[in-house]
């Protein structure tokens, strides 16, 4: 099967199936459009994306190279998060720093799969928290006064009471 | 957000990450990505855990609509009960110091599109790049 070469940010060259490469809406449109032959040793630059999270990507497009398109987003509907496949949850048990550079590279490269599964696991690490925890978990500091602090507590018991 | 046929590149925006938490270093529109994966009590929770995470919520439509709805009917005390004062808002006195409805505003930082020409006689691709900042 004909390969494509992917470079990193730090210049490292991974040969990956063209069908796989092809995963990315990015560099699918580049090859097309820009008419690069599949015969050629073409070297496509990836300049925002270091090697460590780009063998991530391939891993994981490489793993997902047989899924069928993803339906259109639909702005009203209630998203699910639990529908996140084993697998993925596996992948993903990653530290957050590397976690958050794979939704900048999802979304750089286009891979809605990759996007879509990377936010809900952000979105699950924020779900079922409260307030507090929510900081403790991204590392933020409290930045409400205690008055506002005093305000929202004060609503919480009120809904709570309810 | 990301129409069919426009290609969107991602900007490299490490400079500012260092002083900003993950979510928020990101580019706004997949910030508000992540939020609109949130329930009504989860995203209630998160615009109180960072001003500017409450920020960025309510500069987003979709999700500044749905925050509101919440806070409200965590007000009146039903969902319903919503959808009635909003009906009936000009008819309802408003309590003093008290707007129930928040608002917040984002703006268009930047729009730029780069024409790519084609190498081989296809057609040319127009990139748009569009960034989000908030006020």
């Amino acid at each position: 099967m004909p390969n494509i070469k992917l470079q990193s940010s730090d210049n490292e060259v991974f040969p990956v199936d063209i069908e796989i490469a092809k995963c990315s809406v990015t560099i699918k449109t580049m090859l097309e459009d820009l008419g690069v032959d599949d015969e050629e040793e073409e070297v496509v630059p990836l300049p925002n994306v270091n090697s460590a999270i780009l063998k991530k990507v391939i891993q994981w497009a490489t793993y997902h190279k047989d899924d069928p398109p993803l339906p259109e987003d639909d702005e009203n509907k209630e998203k699910r998060t639990d529908d996140i496949s084993s697998w993925d949850a596996d992948f993903l048990k990653v530290d957050q720093g590397t976690l958050f550079e794979l939704i900048l590279a999802a979304n750089y490269l286009d891979i809605k799969g990759l996007l879509d599964v990377t936010c809900k696991t952000v979105a699950n690490m924020i779900k079922g928290k409260s307030p507090e925890e929510i900081r403790k978990t991204f590392n933020i500091k409290n930045d409400f006064t205690a008055a506002e602090e005093d305000q929202v507590r004060k609503e919480n018991e009120w809904c709570e009471e309810k | 957000m990301r129409n069919k046929g426009v290609f969107v590149f991602g900007s490299n925006i490490t400079h500012a990450a260092s002083q900003l938490d993950n979510v928020s270093s990101l580019p706004l529109e997949l910030s508000w990505r992540i939020f609109s994966y949130l329930d009504s009590i989860a995203l209630r929770n998160a615009s109180f855990a960072y001003k500017k995470w409450k920020r960025i919520i309510l500069a987003h439509k979709t999700l500044r609509k749905k925050l509101n709805t919440f806070e409200l009917s965590i007000v009146l005390g039903s969902q319903s009960l919503v959808r009635f004062y909003k009906k009936n808002k000009k008819a309802l006195r408003k309590e003093k110091d008290k707007n129930y409805l928040l608002k917040g505003e984002c703006t268009t930082q930047t729009m730029k599109s780069t024409v790519i020409k084609s190498k081989r006689g296809g057609s040319d691709i127009t990139v748009h790049t569009k960034r989000f900042r908030l006020f």
